[in-house]
């Protein structure tokens, strides 16, 4: 049986320590006041809620009232907690709705009539309580189809983060730490942090990483059965990876910039966050019963534009079709690759205003610094 | 000369710095402050700290927290957006063309090459000799233009008729001038 309110803050109060004077803990449904929608409204959360504490064990999940952008995994006189923070979703939220709002991205799908060009990051439109801030409504230039695209990206969203943190419990990863290792809060220079702890934490965040993807796949058939039967549509693999790809870039644009600081790489607990996403969309464009429904769209795609394969072909070297007039290995792989790179760029010309090389300096170094480590 | 001074973490100092610029320009700075050290002045500071966590019951999985400090000057700032070409805010933008007037757009605009070559002047790296322009020693690599041939070792070795072509486009633009036998910034 979950925590109820009082018991959550409690137990959270005593881990950020007493000097906390505001409610840490939110209600799903005191906070989630957008309007009931099937994808991602305060049902969802508290469906998600419940599901998190059974996995967990006589756990909580929490929803943190703090404007920072994070998550966490603790344990707290043993008990399993995870804490998703206010901050985190609005970010998530406000960024999934501004995609939606430019028409550069997923263009055909809705009204295309109701979105913008050139669209800049100030046309944020996530409405907020006043009184208590809570999420109230998300607007989305007044198309349902593309609102519901949006919520469908949110919640893949902030899916993953969550599966992220049940994923360092279900590893045992508090545990090991708590057991193996004794940290103490303090301004601490680097060299104090042991190169065998800096390791089995990366090691530690690629389980947890690797645990929330393999979830998010069996998650997949569950959200696609509910959001069909709710907006009474088909939905299929394809769309959902579609959708998958945006959601993978918002969190990675959403997460701190100091596990992305690339002179730091070596100093960090994560792998950089472009190689994270990497490889998380690698591992869902491999699973057999995704593949088997993308590769014939992407197949499809390139036999009925033959001058967008031919310019394919010349710009990155690589043949679309095998011998048996099959989609090549290397081709299906470029191109989800480029989806990601189209979907960063996308984000870059929203949040910073152009999608110049030099804007993914750090992601560039990132690679660089993977291909050379791990060649 | 206004300086922004920010301390915290990196949310508030991407907050503060989107009072100047939008939310993606000012963790994008953040993301690469770090690397444009040398260009920082003697009276300017950027400090990053890490903050280790404390476990006794449990052990929480919160990114380390970091802490910033952060005490330059509005022109650096400014400079640095141009060179990723960021959007200011209107009060901001207003500023930075009070102060480098039509420069900024050209700094904007400049190839990426052209951008390394000014971080290098800005660096004090280059300087006039024999009519010429050459580098004080082989500096370091500023990491701007991605790909780029002419860094080996994390040292630029861009030949002497790239860096000259370079410099004097830079002066014909007047993003740069000569003073006093050597080569400042125009802002």
């Amino acid at each position: 049986m979950g925590k109820n309110s009082s018991e959550k803050e409690k137990i959270l109060r005593s881990f950020f320590g007493e000097h906390e004077s505001s409610p840490l803990v939110l209600e799903p449904d005191k906070f989630f006041l957008l309007k009931k929608n099937g994808i991602l409204d305060a049902d969802v959360m508290l469906q998600l809620q419940s599901e998190v504490e059974s996995m967990i064990g006589d756990g909580c999940f929490a929803l943190i009232d703090r404007e920072e952008v994070n998550a966490f995994a603790m344990e707290k006189d043993g008990i399993p907690v995870i804490a998703l923070y206010a901050g985190a979703v609005k970010k998530i939220l406000c960024a999934a709705s501004v995609l939606m709002l430019s028409d550069a991205f997923l263009p055909e799908v809705g009204d295309m009539a109701a979105c913008y060009h050139d669209i800049s990051s100030d046309m944020c439109t996530l409405k907020t309580n006043d009184e208590k801030d809570s999420v109230l409504k998300m607007t989305v230039s007044g198309d349902p189809c593309r609102e519901n695209l949006g919520y469908m990206i949110a919640c893949l969203a902030i899916h993953f983060v969550v599966y992220h943190e049940v994923g360092h419990h279900e590893n045992g990863h508090v545990k090991k730490l708590k057991e193996k290792y004794n940290l103490y809060y303090s301004e601490t220079p680097y060299t104090w942090i042991s190169d065998e702890y800096l390791e089995e934490r990366k090691r530690m965040e690629l389980e947890a990483d690797m645990y929330a993807v393999d979830m998010l796949i069996e998650k997949i058939d569950s959200l696609m059965e509910s959001w069909s039967k709710y907006l009474d549509m088909d939905i299929t693999y394809s769309e959902m990876f579609q959708l998958i790809v945006p959601a993978l870039v918002i969190v990675k644009e959403s997460l701190p910039t100091e596990v992305s600081r690339v002179e730091e790489i070596e100093k960090s607990y994560y792998l950089p966050n472009i190689i994270r996403i990497s490889i998380i969309v690698m591992v869902i464009a491999s699973q057999p019963h995704i593949k088997n429904v993308v590769y014939p769209d992407i197949l499809e795609l390139f036999t009925e534009n033959e001058e967008f394969r031919v310019q394919f072909e010349e710009l990155y070297g690589i043949k679309v079709f095998d011998d048996n007039s099959q989609l090549t290995k290397e081709a299906y792989e470029k191109y989800y690759s480029l989806m990601i790179a189209d979907t960063e760029q996308l984000y870059a010309d929203i949040f910073v205003g152009n999608h110049l090389r030099t804007t993914f300096l750090s992601d560039v170094k990132a690679m660089n610094w993977f291909l050379y480590q791990y060649k | 000369m206004d300086y922004i001074n920010i301390q915290g973490d990196e949310n508030t100092i991407i907050r503060e710095l989107s009072n100047y610029m939008n939310q993606g320009g000012a963790k994008l700075i953040v993301q690469n402050l770090s690397s444009f050290m040398d260009v920082l002045g003697d009276d300017e500071a950027f400090d990053i700290k890490e903050e280790i966590q404390k476990q006794e019951d449990g052990l929480g999985f919160i990114v380390p927290r970091t802490n910033y400090y952060l005490n330059v000057k509005k022109t650096t700032i400014a400079f640095i957006g141009l060179l990723f070409d960021i959007q200011f805010t209107k009060g901001f933008a207003s500023f930075v063309l009070d102060i480098l007037g039509i420069t900024a757009d050209k700094i904007r605009k400049l190839t990426d090459i052209e951008k390394c070559v000014l971080l290098l002047i800005r660096t004090g790296s280059i300087t006039i000799s024999s009519g010429g322009y050459v580098f004080g020693s082989t500096p370091n690599c500023m990491n701007f233009a991605l790909g780029c041939t002419y860094c080996q070792y994390d040292r630029c070795h861009l030949p002497q008729e790239v860096l000259n072509d370079t410099v004097q486009k830079l002066l014909e633009d007047k993003v740069i001038r000569c003073k006093d036998n050597s080569l400042v910034c125009c802002f």
